[in-house]
């Protein structure tokens, strides 16, 4: 095998990127040496700066960062970073650049090509935008799976000869997933996907900073200003995680700017608390996990293994939902922030042809339905606009269906085939792929034109559709690429240029760069003589900066972070 | 055993006839071990099509042979058709059954203690220890029985989502089956095995429907109404119609809404219909629903149809007083008012729509506006709302909208003497159930089956063909009429544009109609290529026909030119001819509409450049042809009879 092929996890709050090694995935790190980098881009005067440094400076110049954009992926949102818009695919170009950087600092070999996951929930335009972001990067992007398949690959790697029906939960910072997979004869089977492509673990810090700022408003005045509520956020997400090993998390916001005034605040909450605050969002869990084995026609019984991955599902709270829905103990084994990149990496590897995984097979199911637009005759009436599909969500892919239709009135030469992914009955509530009108059709009574139309979809999510008018040769067929948002191979050349042409921080100097942005936000956040004795500790590395020299920087950085840790 | 399912059993290697589903699916998974979806996609995809046709032949076979052995069963003797679990009954027994026979053997054991008086603290003891062997049983009893009875309510649960399963299954099987035959196997199994639920006699009926067994349909229906299931009756209701008995038409009258009772008993049961419309009329005055004409137009017909003019005059002066109601029609602004709608529902129907039924429309929108004062509703008239009735003349038939624009709420009194309008010949559409597959989530009420086997007649009186004739007119009848007569009498639609929102009513399948609502641009056939292809043979009609075409447009010869191009479309659907077959048809994919616009546009604008602009209605289509063109070229020698 010739071609390295590395596995990327895009998500919502932290990206990874892994590949396989003898038969194992394997996490590469990034410039700071840590295996996950976080999902932030944050504008510093005309620098840019990715990953970590950026995630740190949330806090303290929220109106400069950008997180969580994945979520906007495929809309034409457009992000303010200090004076610079962008838009969501930019900014995931920017992290799977940095990515991309980071793979091949680490193995030493150029990667031109990756396998990026997405959650079994994304529609066609977000899939496609995450392909242009990727193409921005400098990365082929041939082949985009889904999420939790992708966790079901970690796990079955090492389960080929067991049968068990499984169900992986995937709740990850922005996206929830839940896939029902057979595991038998060796074969991995996904069955059926459901998702939420807007509830993660950000909601759940969302929620809990709703309920707490409702508190502080009766008690203060209204809540205005944007860093007060970027740190009551920040506080909130700290909490939540607090919440996962202890029974009570305290919130402490000294200085903190509401109503007009500083006030000092400090809130204890308890795991009641919290669990008050996110009754609706554990809701709207249950309605996916039900979707899914509805469409796999399974009970929650007859279910042998619940799989948890992503990282909000540390949260106890989930594991108990989990626990409850399928009567048992939901597993953990791998870490539940690498799975998914583990998974990509697996199926990059197959993807590749690597020998390892010779003899894993994996069947894949569509993630949505396609289907074209028609009308019908009810009555007397004739209703237009409606969504008929022809290749159903769940069905095993790549896969070809064919549909017939037939015209509607007399003489009627020419059909307009409308291509529309969703579940919804009328179009209007799907989203339009693509469109193409077929003329010259014979002229006949009404409905004695009779047109075949066969949807090809494969494991690339390339959709080929085939129009056949029975009775003739006639056939024609097109290939849905040029779907409606979809850029153009000049716009990709122009953002990567627009890319290279931004001032990145150094990679080299990123864990500086980090380290005094981690340093700075916690600086914000501290009073009195602990504010002192960071500042102290600032002052030194930012004097050793300016010595350039590396050990004395060195030696101030970890003093710095060894500081940082023990006070926060 | 169709060919198709036994190479599918030679792909997956298994033995021909197998209907275990386990079985299929294991040799479906060790096939796909050979050729992954990754690594080989389409011999993939072959595999996993031919294990879901298998799995689906397994199904359907499952469901006869269980109606075959229902079947049996019924001449053997009752025997029990839905498996029970004998275990849980067992399971409550055995508790109880050691617990009296334990406490059968403490009684004993007691008898024993009592007789020996000396043993008198270790007979206590033992009672004691008896005792709390007692109360631990019986605690333990109590908790078996609780078990059971929770395993006996998950069993119901359960039973119930297998009900559903079967429901779901049976309904994939009637709705995939190969043939009507097949279908009403399933039906028939369905019935058989599950005598107590409604959804197996609908499927009989529908079934029976298929293949246009009215009376036996209607059977199966009374058979599943003294069960208590009326959804079959009301299935059957459309067909049978006549048919049905007084109590049925009364029960399918209280289970169908206003609109789909109306529709059913408009053409047999006037009283019935009468009723229902106006319930309907009652929904649309107070919950303000909207009325939809055409479909109420048709009850109108129907009732007129079976003499029932009376009660159909009535109902026309319920709608006129619903507007009245609503007070809709003096708005300012009657782009959203009722009437309006009316009229641009009436102008929006296309041209070969059923005279009858237009006539009838405008038979309502007429008096409708009389009633109202033409003085006052022309004072009333807004611009805006006089430019929407222009702008849907003028996608329809730009130069009668030109002459006539405007004149629709005019007086019509100088239309008094013209020729009466002509039949819709065209013959009534067979079924509505040909090869249909709707979805089971999706099904509608009835509607959806043609039930208009011959065409409504005729029976719009004298005064309203004024008005009538008016309306056909503004929407480009007359010059079609001229320009039909003068090629073949065929009718097309030459001035209305390639897209409409209303169908034609005759057929109940599923279409598509094309949904773009602007007309296309007219684009120049190339007839330089064509002329290269086609005169390849010089000896060809199609040579001189697309030389015509060439010509034709030159000379601003509208007529001959659309002719010529008429043919060549015609030609071109023969498919056995090769030269015929190579030329690419995108370049022929034209409307012959599309010669006519082009090159009327191209003649009034040359027109415009060159000469004063001569009256519109002196233009080609409206006369004869030209015998001089008779000569230039030679008549074409194959008589062409419309598609």
């Amino acid at each position: 095998m010739t071609k390295t092929l590395v596995g990327i996890d895009l998500g919502t709050t932290y990206s990874l990127v892994s590949v396989l090694q003898d038969g194992q995935p394997v996490l590469l790190p990034n410039a700071l040496g840590e295996l996950l980098t976080p999902s932030a881009v944050s504008l510093d005067g005309d620098e840019v700066l990715v990953g970590a440094p950026a995630r740190a400076r949330a806090a303290t110049h929220p109106t400069q960062t950008a997180l969580a954009f994945k979520r906007d992926m495929g809309t034409d949102r457009r992000l303010t970073l200090g004076k610079r818009t962008m838009t969501p695919v930019e900014l995931s170009a920017m992290v799977l650049a940095s990515l991309k950087h980071d793979a091949e600092a680490a193995l030493g070999v150029p990667i031109d090509e990756a396998v990026i996951t997405v959650p079994a929930y994304f529609g066609e335009q977000q899939r496609q935008a995450t392909r242009d972001a990727g193409a921005i990067a400098g990365l082929r992007v041939e082949r985009i799976i889904n999420e939790p398949t992708a966790a079901a690959l970690a796990y079955g790697l090492h389960q080929k000869d067991r049968e068990l029906c499984a169900v992986v939960l995937d709740l990850g910072g922005g996206t929830f997933d839940v896939t029902v997979l057979e595991i038998i004869e060796g074969v991995i089977e996904i069955q059926s996907s459901a998702g939420d492509a807007r509830l993660g673990g950000e909601d759940f810090s969302d929620a809990l900073a709703a309920w707490v700022q409702v508190e502080l408003e009766k008690a203060h005045g209204p809540l205005t200003e944007t860093v007060s509520k970027a740190r009551l956020r920040e506080a909130c997400e700290r909490a939540k995680r607090t919440l996962t090993h202890e029974d009570r998390a305290t919130i402490a916001l000294p200085a903190f700017v509401i109503g007009g005034r500083e006030v000092d605040v400090e809130r204890v909450l308890s795991r009641g608390d919290a669990e008050k605050a996110w009754e609706p969002l554990l809701e709207r869990l249950r309605g996916p996990i039900l979707r899914a084995l509805r469409d796999a026609k399974r009970t929650p019984d007859a279910i042998d293994e619940v799989l948890l991955v992503g990282g909000a599902t540390r949260m106890p709270v989930v594991v108990q939902l989990a626990a409850k829905l399928f009567g048992r103990m939901p597993r953990r084994d791998l870490p539940t922030d690498e799975v998914v990149a583990m998974g990509a990496a697996v199926q990059a590897a197959l993807k590749a042809g690597d020998e390892a995984v010779e003899d894993l097979v994996v069947t894949d199911v569509a993630p949505f339905t396609l289907g074209i637009a028609v009308a019908e005759r009810v009555g007397v009436r004739v209703v237009d606009g409606l969504f008929s599909p022809i290749l159903e969500r769940g069905t095993v892919i790549p896969a070809s269906r064919v549909h017939r239709y037939h015209t509607m009135e007399a003489d009627q030469t020419q059909i307009d085939v409308r291509v529309y992914q969703g579940e919804h009955s009328l179009c209007e509530d799907n989203t339009l792929l693509g469109n193409f009108k077929l003329k010259g059709l014979p002229r006949k009574a009404a409905g004695d034109v009779a047109i075949d139309v066969r949807f090809t979809y494969d494991l690339n999510g390339l959709l080929e559709v085939e129009m056949r008018v029975v009775g003739s040769d006639r056939v024609e067929s097109i290939v849905i690429e040029d779907r409606p948002g979809r850029l153009s191979k000049g716009e990709i050349e122009k953002a990567r240029k627009a890319m290279a042409a931004l001032k990145f921080h150094p990679r080299e100097s990123l864990p500086n760069r980090t380290a005094l942005a981690r340093a700075d936000a916690l600086f914000a956040e501290l009073r009195g003589p602990a504010r002192e004795e960071l500042g102290v500790y600032l002052t030194q590395f930012r004097a050793a900066l300016e010595t350039q020299e590396t050990e004395v920087i060195d030696a101030a950085r970890e003093q710095l972070v060894a500081v940082v840790a023990g006070l926060r | 055993m169709t060919p198709d399912l036994r190479r599918a059993e030679e792909l997956l290697g298994i033995e021909p006839g197998e209907c275990d589903e386990k079985v299929i699916r294991r040799a479906y998974l060790r096939a796909i071990k050979k050729a992954p979806p990754e690594r080989e996609p389409e011999r993939f995809q072959a595999l996993r099509e031919a294990y879901e046709a298998l799995q689906h032949a397994a199904r359907v076979r499952a469901t006869t042979r269980a109606f075959h052995a229902a079947r049996e069963a019924r001449f053997d003797g009752p025997s029990d058709a839905e498996p029970t679990d004998p275990s849980a009954d067992a399971g409550a027994l055995r508790p109880k059954e050691a617990l009296e026979a334990r406490n059968a053997n403490a009684v004993e054991r007691e008898r024993q203690v009592e007789g020996d008086p000396e043993r008198d603290v270790e007979a206590e003891r033992r009672d004691e220890s008896v005792e709390a062997q007692r109360r631990d049983e019986n605690v333990e009893a109590e908790r078996r029985d609780e078990h059971v009875e929770a395993e006996r309510r998950d069993e119901h649960v359960e039973a119930q989502r297998r009900d559903a399963n079967v429901e779901a299954d049976a309904l994939d099987a009637f709705e995939l089956a190969d043939s009507p035959d097949d279908a009403l196997a399933v039906a028939e199994a369905a019935v058989a095995t599950h005598p107590d639920r409604p959804w197996p006699y609908l499927l009989l009926v529908r079934a029976r429907l298929e293949r246009r067994e009215v009376e036996l349909a209607l059977s199966v229906a009374r058979e599943a109404a003294e069960r208590g299931f009326h959804e079959p009756l009301v299935e059957a209701a459309w067909l049978a119609r006549e048919a049905l008995t007084e109590p049925e038409r009364a029960t399918v009258e209280a289970e169908l809404d206003p609109w789909a009772a109306a529709t059913l008993f408009a053409s047999f049961d006037a009283p019935r219909a009468e009723r229902a419309t106006r319930a309907m009329l009652a929904l649309v005055r107070e919950e303000h629903r909207p009325l939809p004409l055409v479909a109420f137009a048709r009850v109108v017909i129907d009732l007129e149809a079976l003499g029932a003019s009376v009660i159909a005059g009535a109902l026309h002066r319920e709608v006129y007083a619903l507007r009245d109601v609503l007070g809709e029609a003096r708005t300012l602004s009657p782009r959203d008012g009722l009437f309006a709608r009316w009229v641009h529902e009436l102008l929006s129907l296309p041209d070969d729509f059923d005279p009858s039924l237009r006539a009838v429309l405008v038979r309502v929108v007429a008096d409708a506006e009389r009633e109202s004062e033409l003085s006052r509703w022309a004072a009333a008239r807004s611009i805006a709302e006089r430019s929407v009735a222009q702008r849907t003349l003028a996608e329809h038939a730009p130069r009668v909208a030109e002459t006539f624009g405007g004149l629709l709420l005019a007086q019509p009194s100088s239309w008094n003497e013209r020729p009466p309008p002509w039949r819709d010949d065209r013959p009534p559409d067979p079924s509505g159930w040909k090869a249909k597959k709707t979805s089971w989530d999706s099904r509608r009420d009835p509607l959806e089956l043609d039930t208009w086997e011959t065409p409504p007649s005729q029976t719009h009186s004298d005064r309203h063909w004024q008005v009538w004739i008016l309306v056909m007119a503004c929407v480009g009848v007359l010059p079609r009429l001229l320009v039909g007569l003068a090629t073949h009498g065929t009718t097309h639609p030459a001035t209305v544009p390639v897209t409409q929102t209303v169908g034609d009513f005759g057929y109940g399948g599923r279409g598509l109609g094309p949904a773009t609502t602007t007309p296309p641009e007219p684009v120049a056939p190339d007839t330089d290529a064509l002329n290269e292809l086609l005169c390849r043979d010089p000896s060809r009609p199609e040579c001189e026909d697309a030389l015509r075409v060439g010509k034709a447009l030159l000379d601003d010869d509208c007529d001959a030119a659309s002719e010529a191009w008429d043919r060549l479309e015609t030609a071109f659907l023969d498919t056995s001819d090769d030269l015929l077959r190579d030329v690419d048809v995108r370049l022929v994919a034209l409307r012959r509409a599309d010669v006519r616009a082009l090159c009327q546009q191209t003649r009034h604008r040359s027109r415009d450049v060159t000469a004063p602009p001569t009256d519109d209605a002196s233009d080609a289509p409206d006369s004869p042809r030209d015998p001089a063109d008779a000569r230039e070229l030679p008549t074409p020698s194959r008589e062409v009879s419309p598609p």
